[in-house]
């Protein structure tokens, strides 16, 4: 399983996502940057320019003609993925630190920090012009959810409800009408860094600062499985076919590796059997904390984002298709 | 990938594994059906996931 290195940018990862083909993988980062890479060869497709603070987070719509962005610039852009452009910029008051296109793709969700007076927002805007029309000045929705920060969320089925996921470790169902938090459940004992679903959105996977990844049921919030493992961790993500695995990772911050002995941090993406429970194996590779993970939507590769800048694109070998659990 | 074939299991572990495997599947077709009715009921078609569906060899 020789990785590909994608070397485009200067600082640490963010967040990385594939579009539903599969065939583009879009990368964000600290060093302000939004890259579009060929997930085949590792080949840089483009860069959106524009942000001038850290991006923390993207998205691609269903058709892959659009990309939205949130950074610490306070702005989250919309983007026209076949030339770069462009096409929205929306200005907030905080940092945007959560941005998620809606199953139907006509709308996205923003999630802004809470920060010197200013209440955390979820906001909505109606993008459905796409390429073709104006984008909306102003949200269709705006609510400022109290109770603990939220630091992920994304659509659950059928664009019925939002998932978040919080500081304090606990998982929200928020009507995307309302505002209203629906149902909450303290699932983490630490913050929650990332939040994935399952191809049908009926459950998801959190990440947690508690060394542990989890998998819940999405309509009722209960925890289904559990992976504990011994390092924060910050990203999880489900393979969505071929096999039952469920990819973690994570590691120790930079000041914290140096107090230990310990294998420097343990910068590895580990691969658990999502049913049992069970880990099936690790990759290692990057020289930092690993911030970010995403799965291939055919299950056949896989991609890490890491503290130390890069991004590795991994094809699996014939031998991981062929393997089975003893079952 | 083989910590987990190195490691010889037991009757005991494979009957556990066996159960696991059973209950998810269970509740799998449940929520799928759920999920199917309420697409229906909602006129809202279920995402294409990727166009190389029915190219990928699924291994059980």
């Amino acid at each position: 399983m020789r990785p590909i290195l994608l070397q485009g940018h200067e600082r640490s990862l963010t967040q990385i996502k594939y579009n539903r083909e599969g065939d583009l993988l879009f990368s964000v980062s600290k060093d302000h940057v939004v890259n579009a890479w060929y997930s085949h060869n590792g080949e840089r497709l483009g860069t959106y320019d524009g942000h001038v603070g850290a991006v923390w987070t993207v998205d691609v719509n269903s058709s892959s003609t659009l990309l939205i962005s949130g950074s610490a610039d306070n702005t989250a852009k919309l983007w026209d993925v076949s030339n770069g452009k462009c096409l929205k910029s929306w200005e907030f008051n905080t940092a945007v630190r959560r941005v998620a296109f809606s199953e139907d793709s006509k709308s996205v969700m923003l999630i802004t920090e809470p920060r010197m007076g200013f209440s955390a927002t979820l906001q909505i805007f109606d993008v459905q012009n796409g390429v073709e029309g104006p984008i909306a000045s102003e949200p269709t929705v705006i609510f400022h959810p109290e109770g603990p920060k939220i630091t992920v969320a994304e659509w659950g089925p059928l664009d019925k409800y939002i998932v978040a996921g919080c500081e304090n470790g606990s998982v929200a169902l928020i009507d995307p009408k309302t505002g209203e938090f629906v149902s909450r459940n303290k699932v983490h004992e630490a913050t929650i860094t990332d939040l994935q679903m399952s191809t049908d959105k009926t459950y998801f996977i959190t990440s947690s600062k508690d060394k542990s990844a989890k998998i819940l049921e999405t309509s009722t919030l209960e925890v289904l499985k559990t992976y504990v493992t011994d390092t924060p961790l910050n990203s999880a993500s489900i393979m969505p076919k071929i096999q039952e695995f469920v990819v973690i990772g994570g590691g120790q911050e930079a000041m914290d590796v140096t107090r230990t002995s310990s294998r420097q941090g343990k910068f590895e993406c580990r691969f658990w059997h999502k049913v049992l429970e069970e880990e099936v194996g690790r990759v290692r590779g990057h020289f930092g904390p690993i911030n970010t993970i995403a799965i291939h939507p055919d299950g056949r590769s896989f991609a890490s984002g890491g503290e130390d800048g890069y991004v590795r694109v991994h094809h699996f070998d014939d031998d991981f298709f062929s393997f089975k659990f003893q079952i | 990938l083989d910590m987990a074939s190195k490691t010889q299991v037991t009757d005991e572990v494979r009957k556990r594994r066996r159960d696991l495997m059973e209950d998810w599947t269970k509740w799998r077709k449940d929520v799928e059906s759920e999920l199917a009715y309420e697409r229906s009921a909602s006129g809202q078609q279920a995402p294409v996931i990727n166009s190389a569906d029915e190219e990928a060899e699924v291994v059980d």
